[in-house]
């Protein structure tokens, strides 16, 4: 509506001014043209008419036997002394006073006195007849002309003047006696004026009319139809998708108002399109919610500034929070007890991007695993905080714990009966029982074998255990580290022969400073390591097994490096795993290894400071690595 | 000639584990005396004195934790060999605490082990 008035008003104000602008010109126009523009035109008019008459002059004696008749000029001779008679020098002019209804000649009588007076008064009475419309027709010129036909002719320049002093015609006398006046200028006059009239009436009609017609006509074209698109934008804002705009026209508004359609009908299609997307995401959002909302695990989501933005309840009861209430990230890092910081492990994850899983943390008195997982945004994938997942494992722990002591108490037990077995057996193989034949000692010593392995294995057994439970912990004494490497060297020599293995010991020259070790133990993992080099390159009578002892200045460091089978890649990765091995080890050790040496060696060694590790290439061999702390 | 024999008790629950013990330490030249249960030892310890005792730990009615603190407490200073199926690391510094001369554990040790580790310590 303001448009539409805005518009009316403004192309009415601009019409309106131009109309003005026009009539005023008009106007002046006008005025000046009742001075300077008719005299011009006056002036242009006697220049022309006065070349027309004199040359006339010619036609005056060609036609002058046609045109003699009547008046005092009866035959050429008169004719000729008219002429003659008239003065060549002067000007020959009858004067029309109309304004005082005389007329006169200049100074020349013979003139005055060839003019046909009465024909003249009745031309002026004529004059009178209708001074006011000032207008002479055709119809008054013939009767006029036909008034002075007794007029002698004569070369004679006749001016006509109106009451105001201006010429308004001029006359031409004829052989014949007639007298001709033009009143030209004053027809010319007279109908410019009427001109002029009708043009300021032209524009006083068009600067009023186009402007309306003009309003009028945008009105209907393009105001109209904007309000139409206007409403039904209205009605589409306000949720009335099924409105259209009528197309009426062919030119722009009609294109824009197709146009404003066509939209409109894309935008109920991706209306549709979104209403069935958020309905999806909707459902999916539901399903997620009741979902995380379920499960009996603690799921809280924090975002990079560590503040919870969600926990269900299962995580709020974690807290000791009801479900109702928020949980923050105080409540978390207040309840959590233990080695482990939970802040910590978050700005951890946060800043490294690195999942982290934290194995156990006591809150309350049920201990929690937690694993800590990123949160990228759908759309930037940017870490947008983490997601910590907090699974009871109390009632896991307590069943390890028992199975831990499970096993701790059976393999005592087992301990036991293996104890009679060894001891017997020894005696026997000592022969302290009496003489044993070849045959009965071999079979002797193989039981002897058997017995050691499960003791062997029920040592390891309680050892894994022990170790599960935090448990395996033994005093640490100085220890000459290379005395101990040497002496299991030498007390695997036998078995290194029988596996047909080289064995050698390289070390850092001069004394090595010692190591802060369990010596029981170390030999233990040391006498593991050397076993499985033995064993696992015992292919053929090419093993060969090289263990190096160096000081690195931080680190004493024991290599022991066989040419062997090598660990498949596929276990590599668990291999200090507990009651893991080698895939491809069965058959050079069969029946044999519990899958807790290496599992046990990396407990001992780790509990002294240092670390295990190693290289190995399936086919190649296998190079293992522990380090034990100087300090 | 019989006073020139080193006297040894053996304090073992368990008689399988016993017999061959004994009869190596017989064979090895001592005079062995048995006890199943740690106040069998104690009755014993009382009645006569030992060279050595061979101590397990494991025992009905007064353990070995038992004999070895009675011990201390009669300041009998009479060496002992722990030979034991526990292993534990506050186990063996319990015992030696206690006041025991060595610790073995049965089931990684032979017989002769524990028989060189018995001459030596009463030499």
């Amino acid at each position: 509506m303001k448009l539409n008035f805005k518009i009316t008003l403004l192309l009415t104000i601009c019409f309106f001014v131009i109309s003005l602008a026009f009539v005023l010109t008009s106007l002046s126009a006008l005025g000046r043209n009742q001075s300077d523009n008719l005299a011009l035109f006056k002036n242009e008019f006697v220049q022309t008419n006065l070349e027309a008459f004199q040359n006339s002059s010619d036609l005056f004696f060609s036609n002058l036997d046609n045109e003699i008749a009547g008046g005092k000029i009866n035959s050429q001779s008169e004719a000729t002394a008219f002429v003659n008679n008239l003065d060549p020098t002067g000007e020959n002019v009858v004067i029309i006073d109309l304004a005082n209804k005389e007329f006169s000649s200049n100074d020349n009588p013979q003139l005055t006195a060839l003019l046909d007076t009465q024909t003249i008064s009745s031309f002026l009475d004529q004059w009178t007849l209708d001074p006011a419309k000032n207008d002479f027709s055709v119809d008054n010129l013939d009767k006029f002309t036909a008034g002075v036909a007794n007029i002698t002719p004569a070369r004679v320049r006749i001016k006509v003047y109106d009451k105001l002093g201006m010429i308004i015609g001029y006359g031409k006398v004829f052989e014949t006696g007639k007298v001709r006046v033009d009143f030209i200028e004053q027809q010319n006059a007279d109908f410019y004026q009427t001109y002029l009239f009708i043009l300021l009436a032209i524009f006083l009609i068009a600067g009023t009319l186009i402007p309306l017609f003009s309003i009028l006509f945008m009105k209907k074209a393009a105001i109209d139809p904007i309000l139409r698109l206007n409403k039904v934008t209205q009605q589409i804002t306000e949720g009335d998708l099924s409105k259209r705009v009528e197309v009426r026209s062919s030119d722009e508004i009609g294109e824009l108002s197709a146009s404003f359609n066509s939209m409109t009908e894309k935008l109920v299609d991706s209306n549709r399109n979104l209403s069935a997307k958020v309905k999806e995401l909707s459902e999916e959002h539901g399903r997620l919610s009741s979902l995380v909302e379920s499960v009996k695990l603690g799921v809280v989501m924090v975002d990079l500034r560590l503040n919870v933005i969600l926990a269900n309840p299962a995580a709020k009861a974690v807290f000791g929070k009801t479900a109702s209430k928020n949980l923050t990230f105080n409540d978390l890092s207040e309840k959590i007890k233990g080695s482990v910081n939970i802040s910590q492990a978050l700005s951890y994850y946060v800043r490294t991007g690195k999942p982290l899983n934290i194995q156990e943390v006591m809150i309350g008195e049920n201990y929690y695993r937690l694993f800590m997982s990123p949160v990228r945004d759908i759309i930037e994938h940017i870490f947008i905080g983490a997601v910590v997942v907090m699974e009871d494992v109390t009632e896991q722990k307590k069943i390890d714990k028992m199975r831990t002591e499970i096993i701790s108490i059976t393999s005592h037990q087992l301990r036991t009966p293996a104890t009679i077995v060894k001891g017997n057996l020894e005696m026997v193989l000592g022969g302290d029982a009496g003489k044993i034949n070849k045959e009965q000692k071999e079979l002797l010593d193989d039981t002897y074998m058997g017995n050691e392995r499960m003791i062997h294995l029920i040592n390891d057994l309680m050892d894994a255990a022990k170790i599960n439970e935090g448990k395996l912990v033994f005093p640490l004494e100085p220890i000459q580290l290379e005395d101990l490497v040497e002496e299991v060297v030498v007390e695997n020599a036998l078995f290194a022969k029988e596996k047909k293995v080289s064995v050698s010991f390289t070390r850092s020259e001069g004394p090595l400073p010692k190591v802060k070790i369990n010596r029981q133990r170390v030999k233990q993992v040391f006498q593991n390591l050397l076993d499985n080099a033995i064993k696992y390159s015992s292919v053929g009578d090419k093993g060969k097994v090289m263990v190096d002892l160096e000081n690195d200045g931080k680190y004493l460091r024991l290599t022991v490096k066989d040419n062997g089978i090598g660990i498949p890649k596929a276990d590599q990765g668990k291999i200090f795993e507990r009651f893991s091995r080698g895939s491809n080890s069965t058959k050079l050790d069969p029946g044999g290894g519990s899958g807790l040496g290496l599992y046990i060696a990396k407990a001992v060694v780790e509990q002294g400071g240092g670390k295990v590790w190693f290289d190995s290439k399936e086919g190649e061999g296998t190079i293992f690595y522990a380090t034990f702390p100087l300090k | 000639m019989a006073e020139s024999f080193k006297k040894i008790l053996v304090v073992e629950d368990e008689e399988l584990i016993a017999k061959p013990l004994s009869m190596k330490l017989r064979l090895s030249g001592f005079e062995v005396k048995n006890a199943f249960d740690g106040q069998e030892a104690l009755e014993n310890l009382a009645k006569e004195k030992f060279d050595l005792i061979l101590l397990d730990l494991l025992m009905p009615k007064i353990d070995g934790f038992g004999v070895l603190a009675d011990l201390q407490k009669k300041r009998d200073t009479t060496p002992v060999i722990v030979a034991t199926n526990l292993n534990q690391a506050e186990d063996v510094s319990r015992v030696f605490e206690l006041g025991c001369t060595n610790y073995y554990v049965k089931a990684d040790t032979t017989l002769d082990q524990i028989v060189e580790n018995v001459k030596k310590t009463i030499k």
